[in-house]
């Protein structure tokens, strides 16, 4: 079975979950002329309906990309989710030097120059044009 | 109509001394960024719309239509340079732009792709100003039925034009529903999808969403993909010895006027129609200038005609594609859906009633276009050489930057961590949705565009009364709901292939 048939089943049964389980759960329904659950169940029908005939007509493989390129997309999203948390306790510039200096090494750079232009002038560029030129407060550090 | 006074002031509007700057700083960021290989001009306009956020609303829109602007031109310079696109606008452009700029005339090549593509959006721009006012009186005289009926053709067109599949793109258009619905019900005002969360009764942040799916996903892929070697910056030579090699005469611009009045009528439909873009108004415009050539053979070789008429007809489109955002209010294509993001953060909902209800805005916008276009003339006659070493820059400093931007963006947008979050979650579906093949394009537009949607049937069902049989006195309704059936079935089967037609 080609991944296309895969992701195709699995849109529909995400669709009959959505429609058996989340919308009966989570929306809250009122008398009217139009449902609030009327555009989540057509989102839901929607899922089922085009999610099988993917699954049933799909033929061709799908191209994807590999699995190191996978393996580092989700370092990446783990990095900046951890970037995120400690960001509420140490401030801007203080992760996002941290941040970029992690980033940097990650895509092989080791020239310093441009290693100094991205972890430490880049955050305060950034800092300085939020803070200072556009008034808008990042985070600050919180002890 | 906006009477005459109210289109002067606002033509006026635009020639504020912040505006002009905002301009010429919007063209000269879209430039750049056009100019970066793996950068795009969506990325760069995701990334602005948290910079615009304390602008007032025309200062706002008018440094996003730049950025717009600008990415068309810079875009052409890695095409010529390096036979990279910096966007897929430009992917045509390196045809005729590469073999050019390898016989020794670099410089030339950019300033042809300069001047037509200022050529193709300023007289797309007098098209849209033209036309816009008139559709949206016309589009005024719709009801809500008529509308419903509209944007189902949009969607069914849009799902079929973009994107591997049309089964895929409309399996896009449902995730983008059902994002859109959560929070509180626009008719009934009860929650969904909320689960408890007060940060979910506002609906998920427009901007950090965008941001996510658009650009942090991308910079996720090209950050995983780079290699040890990928990184190195060069600067690239770009001026030739001889003089006239560095230059473009008035008689060498005249001498494919007619290539590039084709193009840019191309360019200006395949704009105004919802679903197609620029990278297709490129291709097909090089294609149908080649086939009408009493010599094709010279295509590929670095003729000036093809860069006319790739550069004229893609940059032709950015103007075209505001006309059913302004028109109908609904987004022609991925760009557009950005735009009404920033109006909609700005608390403007673009369509027919904004031409009277903000008409000095509206044209506003239009003095601002017509501006940006000299702008990029400008800017590009002067920042050509600089933006050359742009493309050199390296990859390890360009997309950690850009992530570090797009995080503070969704922080600001959303004025807290949440915002950072649903930037986080939505790249990574941004990101799974790229990987399998499916269009974020008809997910963006989806989520854009249900409140409308759900605005217009419930507001159709009101003057029907709920009755289904009533839609048969609307004959321009099932006009278009038959047009929908038809595309579904003329688009639906069609396998594209990316690179030609997307």
């Amino acid at each position: 079975m080609n991944i296309e048939r895969i992701l195709g089943g699995g849109a529909a049964i995400f669709g009959a979950f959505l429609l058996l389980y989340l919308i009966p759960n989570f929306v809250t329904d009122s008398d009217g002329m139009m449902s609030p659950t009327l555009f989540p169940s057509i989102a839901a029908w929607m899922f089922i309906l085009f999610g099988s005939i993917q699954a049933i007509t799909s033929s061709e493989p799908l191209k994807l990309p590999s699995a190191r390129e996978f393996i580092r997309s989700g370092m990446i999203a783990l990095i900046v989710l951890a970037a995120i948390l400690a960001m509420e306790w140490l401030g801007f510039l203080i992760v996002a030097t941290a941040f970029m200096a992690i980033l940097t090494m990650f895509m092989y750079e080791r020239r310093p120059i441009w290693l100094v232009a991205t972890i430490i002038v880049m955050p305060i560029c950034v800092w300085l044009v939020f803070e200072l030129l556009l008034r808008r407060p990042l985070p600050p550090m919180l002890f | 109509m906006p009477d005459l006074n109210i289109i002067i002031a606002g033509l006026l509007d635009a020639v504020t001394l912040t505006n002009l700057l905002y301009i010429f700083a919007g063209v000269a960021v879209g430039q750049i960024v056009g100019a970066i290989p793996g950068l795009t001009i969506l990325m760069a306009l995701a990334i602005a719309i948290p910079l615009t956020y304390s602008l007032d609303t025309l200062t706002a829109v008018a440094f996003l239509i730049s950025v717009n602007k600008g990415g068309t031109v810079g875009g052409a310079i890695p095409s010529i340079l390096l036979n990279t696109p910096g966007t897929p606008e430009s992917a045509a452009t390196a045809l005729d732009g590469y073999p050019m700029a390898k016989k020794g005339k670099p410089m030339k090549a950019m300033k042809y792709a300069l001047y037509y593509s200022v050529f193709g959006d300023l007289s797309s721009d007098i098209v849209l100003i033209t036309v816009a006012a008139p559709l949206a009186l016309i589009a005024l005289q719709l009801g809500p039925v008529e509308i419903l009926a509209l944007m189902i053709l949009a969607f069914t067109v849009i799902s079929g034009l973009v994107g591997d599949s049309m089964v895929k793109g409309l399996i896009a258009a449902a995730l983008g529903f059902l994002v859109a619905s959560v929070g509180i019900d626009p008719t009934q005002g009860t929650p969904r999808f909320t689960f408890g969360m007060l940060d979910l009764y506002d609906g998920l942040p427009l901007s950090a969403l965008t941001i996510g799916l658009l650009a942090v996903g991308e910079i996720f892929a090209q950050i995983a993909g780079a290699t040890k070697d990928a990184s190195t910056g060069t600067p690239i030579q770009i001026n030739s010895d001889n003089p006239e090699d560095n230059t473009v005469t008035l008689k060498e611009f005249l001498a494919n006027k007619g290539v590039a009045i084709r193009a840019f009528v191309l360019g200006t439909v395949i704009g105004a129609i919802p679903g197609l873009g620029s990278a297709t108004a490129g291709f097909l415009s090089y294609s149908v200038t080649k086939q009408a050539a009493k010599d094709p053979e010279a295509f590929g070789t670095g003729d000036p005609r093809g860069i006319a008429a790739a550069e004229t007809a893609n940059s032709a489109v950015v103007g075209a594609n505001l006309i059913p955002l302004l028109t109908l209010g609904i987004p022609g294509n991925i760009s557009a859906a950005l735009l009404v993001s920033a109006f909609i953060i700005h608390g403007i909902q673009p369509g027919p009633l904004l031409f009277e209800q903000q008409g000095r805005l509206v044209y506003g916008l239009f003095g601002a276009m017509l501006i940006a276009n000299f702008a990029n003339l400008f800017v590009g006659q002067f920042g050509m050489r600089l933006w050359a070493f742009a493309v050199g820059a390296p990859n390890s400093i360009i997309f950690p930057s850009a992530l570090l931007l797009c995080m503070t963006g969704s922080y600001i947008t959303s004025g807290g961590f949440f915002g950072v979050f649903v930037m986080l979650i939505a790249a990574v579906v941004g990101y799974l949705m790229r990987a399998f093949g499916y269009s974020i394009v008809a997910f963006v537009i989806g989520y854009v565009l249900t409140p409308q949607l759900e605005r217009s049937l419930s507001h159709a069902l009101l003057i029907t009364d709920g009755e289904i049989m009533a839609f048969l006195h609307h004959p321009i309704a099932i006009a278009l709901v038959i047009l929908s059936m038809v595309s579904v079935f003329y688009l639906g089967p069609k396998k594209r292939k990316p690179a030609s037609t997307k």
